[in-house]
Parts: C-alpha cells; structure tokens; sequence
C-alpha cells in the first residue's frame, strides 16, 4: 500500500505515538466529556509496555529477583525503548537482552548480569527445541566395532552448550532455592543444558574434557580424530574406557540424537528420509 | 441447525494441560492460540497433540495483522499452514484490527478507522489468506478504546461488509461488544441485531475489567452479568453457534472454567427450548 494513503499515514501515527515518538495521531482521535482522546490513547500505550514488561518478567524470573524492583525497572524501561517488538511472537522479544546488558553503559559494568540472562535465555531454548527421538546405549553396542572409529554424532536440538566467566549458575540456583545468592565471582564455567526425557529442563557442568570431546563432535569429527586430541589430556591406555564412558553417559542423559558411521546410521527414527 | 456447531468449548491454557489429558473433561472442543505453538517442540507441542487426540480443535490468531499497510507477512502464514495441517482444525480465526507496522509490533489488537479504503484494503487480504490456508477462515470483532474522526460507517457495518466481500465467517466476540458499547457509548444490541446469522460460526465469551468511564478487555475475570444477558440474544438471534470460554490472565482453575461453561449451556438450553427444542437434547 502507498506511504501517501490514509490508512497507512494513520497507521504510521500511531505506531510512533506508542513508541513514544509522536502524539499527531491525537488530533484524528474522537475524545467525549467522560474520557479524553488523549486518554483513549494512552490506554494502549500503557497497554504496550505493560506487556512487554510482563514477557520480561515471565522469561527471566531469577534475573528479576537478582536485579531487585528498582534495578528491575531500569533494564525493562531501557529495553522497551531500546528494542521495539520485531517478532510476532512474544517468545522472541527477549532474544536481544543479553547483548542489551553486555552493551548498556550502566549495566555493561556489571557482566554477570548479562551472563544470567544468557543463561535464563538458554533455558527456553532447551525448553522448546525440536523434538527428536534420541539414540540409545544399545544403538552404540549394535554398531560393529569395526565401525566405530568413524562414529559421529548428532546432538539433541535441545542441547545448549553455555560457556560463562562468571558464576552465574551458582547463581541462579541460589535464587531458585531462595537462599542468599553468592557474590559475582569471575570463573570459567561450561554447562550443557538440554530436555530430558521427561521434557523437563536440566542442566550440569563438564570438565574440561567433555567439553573438548563435545567441540570435537560437534564439528563434525570422527570418534578416532577426538580419540586423538583427548589423548593430550588423559593417559593413552586410559582414552579408550574414558570415551566409552563419556558416550554411555550422554546417551543415558538423551543428549544424542543420532550415531553415525560412514556405513551404518543408527537410531533411524531420528532420519526419517535416509535409508541404511 | 448450523452443520458446523461444535457446542460448547474452551480455550486450551498452559495451566490445564495435565488436568485436560488426565481427567478428559466434558468439554466439546478446544480452541488453541496459533502463536503459542509456532514453536520446534517440547513440553507445548507434546500437550497439543496429545490432547487433539481427545478433542476437536479450531485455531485462533493474534497476530495476523490483516489490517495492516505492511505487506501480508508469507513466513508467518507458512508456519500457520503447517500447525493447520498438524492438527487440521475445523477452522481458523484471527482479529479484524491491525498488530504492527514497518517490521514493529504492538502486541495489541489495534482498531480500524471504519472506511471504504480500510474495507477494500482487508478484502483483498483475507482472499489472499483464505485462498493461502485453503480453510474456513473467521474474523473476530476486537475490544476497542478509540475511534478515527474520519471513520465513515459504524463499527457493525464495516464488519459486515468486510465479511460480506471478502467470503470469510464471523468470530463473535459478545464480551467485545459489549465492551465497545460502553466505550464509544452504543447500544450492544444494535450491534447484534444488524450482524446477518449466515455469516456467525463462532461466539467468545470473557470477562473484562469495569473503569466506570470506560471498559477494558482484560480476560482476567469471570464472565459479568452484563455478557451473560448479551450472550442470551444473541442465542436468540443466531441460534445455536460455537461458543468458547477465553481466559486468558489470573486463570482459575480447569473446574471453575467448566462451571462457567456449564451456565453458557444452561442459557442456551433454555433459548434453544423454544426455538430449537429438537436439538436440546443433544446440548
């Protein structure tokens, strides 16, 4: 439609009134003695941020309670200006708070709390991601041992690899037990959060070997290319039994999707348009 | 009898999803917001299906926009089509307003100045859209707080005939009537009495807040006496049509939801007595 057609020059007026960038729609607004046009108005400017409030505040419940009412009010106020809604859906609108916080001069000087909302984010991600049938220990027994120094494998969509310098799980976990949380403290973290099968949301922390081994698989690299590079950091006799029990456990926690050879898929379900 | 009266019904909320799969409630059939579910997986979709198992259900829109100057927003239509075709409801519905514009959105059911440029305007989309989905597609009336100076036509007859052109269906919504009533001062009953019955497949029913001077749609509360005795003419009016309960905020529990649900069939028993007896019985 045109830029010059009433509906549209309307329109454009009114979006800029909620946003609070322009009140010329007023004039085209019918007002009585009982309530103004002004007033009229303000119903659904109120209305907008109220909304978006509550989306704020119903995904990221512990940062809210973190950050205190006052503080709380800051970051919502600063957002809503800062980032108008650009998804029809509201499940999308907090996508940009994490780098909101990390760049806001107040809040900027505080990393941890863009850390906690990276985190909370994270969780929703885990939350509604794909559903995919998950491989299973006997899917890795079923494949021949010929065959398994060219496995790979396919994460679950749900998995979340969540890599912090601060101890804001710690954190979060405080809050949601309502003790005391523990002051921000600069710590190298990695946790893997991901939907179990239950479909509740869980999460733990990997050692530093796991998280090697995870990179590894997840770009892609053959079980004897990771079996090469977790040798640098584990006695060589030892690597065989430490990646066969790392792989049992991500296949009892349903972090594996599918197991692959170059020859054999297991856990066909999850392709369902490849053939063996 | 309408072919396409699927009795008496609820919104499908987060908070009842467990009770719904566990306890089969006698409810007729659920209506599910479209948006809530555009999602990959988890938790909302597992419900969903599972409970679609058990339950017609239509799908109702919040954020279609079909009365924006924006062009019609095709992703989001395409993953409308495909939650259509995952539970294949027995129909769709969205809002006669406009959400957003220029990529920004409000979040909130904005009015339409009631013009002819407005009219043509939506007629032209809801074809596109009907013809898109390939399903019945239902536009529903929306609470509103203001009115355009240059609005040439009342709010009943811009509905009309955007419904009358475009070959879609109504969503009555008699709570948002009554509460565009006390805002811009008409009669509700006007309102009902100029809609043509052919064109009415679904009635909502909700609750909203009272201000005195003006009425907000907040679907926060019981529904108030007032929306009862609306909805009572307009069973008398339009005969036996869909209706579902909308909660949308401070949701009670599933039993109460089923009491008040309980009380929009007794009403409508009781018109349906006279006028409609042969099909009290399957009520």
């Amino acid at each position: 439609m045109s830029d010059r057609t009433t509906l549209r020059i309307r329109q454009k007026m009114m979006m800029r009134f909620l946003l609070g960038n322009g009140d010329e729609i007023a004039p085209h607004i019918k007002g009585d003695d009982k309530v103004s046009a002004q007033d009229r108005l303000s119903i659904y400017k109120n209305a907008y941020r109220l909304r978006l409030r509550e989306v704020i505040d119903t995904d990221h419940p512990i940062l809210g309670i973190y950050l205190g009412d006052d503080l709380f009010d800051k970051m919502v106020d600063g957002y809503i200006d800062h980032n108008p809604s650009h998804n029809r859906s509201l499940r999308q609108f907090c996508d940009a708070l994490p780098a909101y916080l990390k760049e806001e001069p107040f809040f900027s000087q505080h990393l941890q709390i863009s850390e906690l909302a990276r985190f909370e984010r994270l969780l929703l991600s885990a939350f509604d991601a794909e559903d995919r049938k998950i491989a299973t220990q006997d899917d890795l027994q079923q494949l021949p041992t010929e065959e398994w120094l060219d496995l790979n494998i396919r994460f679950h969509p749900s998995l979340q690899i969540f890599t912090t310098s601060w101890n804001v799980v710690e954190t979060w976990q405080a809050i949601k037990g309502e003790t005391p949380p523990p002051p921000p403290l600069e710590q190298n973290n990695c946790w893997v959060l991901w939907r179990n099968n239950e479909r509740l949301t869980e999460f733990r922390s990997i050692t530093s070997l796991e998280q090697i081994m995870l990179h590894c698989f997840l770009r892609g690299d053959s079980l004897s290319v990771v079996a090469d590079q977790i040798i640098e950091h584990v006695e060589e006799a030892l690597a065989p039994q430490t990646l066969l029990s790392t792989l049992n456990l991500w296949l009892e926690l349903g972090w594996v999707q599918q197991l692959s050879s170059g020859k054999q898929v297991t856990n066909l379900e999850a392709m369902p348009n490849k053939q063996p | 009898m309408s072919d396409h009266f699927l009795g008496f019904g609820l919104g499908l909320r987060t908070q009842h999803f467990a009770d719904v799969l566990e306890t089969r409630p006698n409810v007729d059939w659920f209506e599910v917001i479209s948006e809530n579910f555009m999602v990959a997986g988890g938790k909302p979709k597992y419900f969903l299906h599972a409970i679609r198992e058990h339950y017609p259900m239509v799908m109702h829109g919040v954020s279609m926009s079909i009365g924006s100057t924006d062009p019609l927003d095709i992703e989001y239509l395409t993953k409308l089509k495909k939650l259509a075709n995952e539970i294949q409801p027995q129909w769709i519905s969205d809002h006669l307003c406009w959400t957003g514009l220029e990529g920004i959105n409000s979040h909130d059911l904005l009015p339409m100045p009631y013009t002819e440029e407005a009219i043509q305007h939506i007629v032209e989309r809801v074809q596109q859209v009907q013809d898109f989905l390939g399903r019945p597609f239902l536009l529903e009336n929306v609470s509103s707080y203001i009115s355009y100076t240059e609005s040439e036509m009342s709010e009943w007859d811009f509905y009309s005939e955007v419904v009358k052109r475009s070959g879609c269906l109504m969503l009555l919504d008699i709570n948002n009537i009554y509460v565009s009533s006390r805002n811009h001062h008409f009669n509700a009953e006007d309102y009902l009495n100029s809609i043509d019955p052919k064109y009415v497949r679904q009635f909502h029913l909700a609750g909203h807040s009272d201000f005195t001077d003006y009425v907000i749609d907040t679907h926060d509360h019981d529904i108030p006496d007032p929306v009862w005795e609306l909805y009572q003419k307009a069973c008398r009016r339009f005969g036996p049509i869909s209706t579902m309960i909308e909660r949308d905020d401070n949701i009670p529990p599933l039993n109460d939801l089923l009491l008040e649900l309980e009380k929009a069939k007794s009403i409508a028993q009781d018109v349906f007595s006279n006028t409609h007896p042969q099909m009290v019985e399957t009520l």
